[in-house]
């Protein structure tokens, strides 16, 4: 299967490269890699707990958010910033053009 | 004598779509959960803060606690759950309070479509989960004339579930297994867009015939009204079908009489009526129960418009299951 690099931006904001395979939830690349994401609902779209920052440039060709993530992404504005590049990493795959992508993960709620 | 399974008595499908009773009107109360399991699943009906009947699946969408299990309640306009009290909107089902966190997430609970008719509280099944197609049949004679509720009786069945409201059509039997003196002659049977209406014929010539006229309203093949006419007052009878399982369904039934006679001529009239049916129902019920639905019965002359009704009620029901 393929691999890609993406580049993880931590909390403390150091830089991190990370090799994941194509077709990999996103969330749980991040959760098993020791970045603090707990993925705490399991993809179910109902903890915030995989906020991410993603590519500006990249964001045309992630999957559209579907009605349950921005209603997610409204609700965490109460608790951390949320932006146009936000998005849940759980309703991400990884797929080859994110080779080199630059993704940073958000707060803690 | 057991009945046998029902795998052996009928083709196995679906559920037939329509529109189904869960509750009698007057059972559901504001702010206050009533667990019911029909259709081979748990419910909790309930009223909003308006009043409007809702019926939500019965378990938490967080971790599936049964939401009229422990303490479970309304309060305030909201369903609370008993395991973490995560609360939900009466009118919404969206969660609106969960007191540990600090975001409340986009989940609900799930609702079904639900309609008030002829007292009953009813939702819209499909086994595909599609939209409601049709309206249940609303009495207008119900709501707008003043009625008295004089009994209301509950049978639990293993007959076929399609087979029940065919047993209207076979007209033969009402000689052979109920021993009246004549079968009631069917009149128009017409298709309207919520299922059937069925006119009887009375014979004008006989003077000691009591009844004027009879019509059913057949909903689908789930709900049924009958509009009696007597010689000086008139009756309605609710009727629900509704599905336990696969292997039994609930028969309710309710008979209003107009309110206007006396109480002892309604007492007279309410008490030979509701006998005569409910030993009709007992004798059909020592058969039905037991039967097997035939998908090519050998029907000879004589036996009423039953592969009519079945032309009708295909329409209701799945394709025969693999």
């Amino acid at each position: 299967m393929n691999t890609v690099i993406i580049n993880v931006e931590d909390r403390h904001g150091r830089i991190r490269k990370v090799e994941a395979c194509c077709g990999d939830n996103m969330m749980e690349v991040l959760r098993d890699q020791g970045f603090g994401v707990e993925g705490t609902c399991g993809g179910a779209v109902s903890c915030g707990s995989c906020h991410i920052y993603v590519d500006p440039s990249l964001m045309t060709q992630l999957t559209p958010q579907i009605d349950d993530e921005a209603a997610m992404l409204d609700a965490i504005q109460t608790e951390v910033t949320v932006d146009p590049t936000s998005r849940l990493s759980c309703q991400i795959v990884v797929s080859d053009y994110m080779n080199g992508m630059r993704i940073k993960v958000a707060q803690e709620i | 004598m057991k009945p046998s399974p029902m795998s052996l008595r009928a083709p196995s499908r679906e559920f037939p779509k329509g529109w189904y009773c869960v509750a009698d009107s007057k059972e559901v109360k504001v702010e206050k959960l009533l667990p019911v399991s029909w259709l081979g699943r748990d419910y909790v009906v309930f009223r909003d803060t308006q009043g409007l009947a809702k019926v939500a699946d019965a378990y938490c969408p967080h971790l599936g606690a049964h939401l009229a299990s422990h303490d479970g309640c309304i309060k305030e306009g909201r369903v609370i759950c008993p395991f973490h009290h995560w609360g939900f909107d009466t009118s919404t089902g969206k969660c609106t309070d969960i007191p540990y966190a600090k975001v409340i997430p986009p989940v609900s609970l799930t609702f079904y479509e639900v309609r008030e008719v002829n007292e009953q509280i009813v939702i819209w099944y499909h086994p595909e989960g599609l939209a409601p197609d049709r309206e249940p049949y609303q009495s207008d004679l119900l709501k707008e004339r003043e009625w008295v509720l004089f009994d209301s009786r509950s049978w639990t069945s293993s007959a076929p579930f399609c087979d029940i409201l065919e047993n209207l059509f076979d007209t033969a039997h009402i000689l052979m297994l109920h021993h009246a003196h004549e079968t009631p002659k069917l009149g128009n049977i017409e298709e309207l867009d919520y299922g059937l209406k069925v006119d009887y014929i009375m014979d004008p010539d006989k003077s000691d015939q009591p009844m004027k006229s009879l019509t059913c309203h057949i909903s689908g093949i789930t709900l049924l009204v009958q509009h009696y006419e007597f010689v000086g007052t008139e009756a309605l009878f609710v009727f629900s079908f509704t599905p336990i399982d696969h292997e039994y369904f609930v028969q309710r039934t309710h008979l209003y009489l107009l309110n206007n006679v006396s109480p002892e001529v309604m007492e007279n009239i309410g008490k030979e009526f509701v006998d005569r049916f409910v030993m009709e129902v007992d004798q059909d019920m020592e058969v039905l129960n037991f039967k097997k639905h035939l998908t090519k019965p050998r029907l000879c002359d004589g036996d009423g418009p039953i592969l009519r009704f079945r032309r009708y009620s295909n329409q209701f029901l799945e394709k025969e299951g693999v």
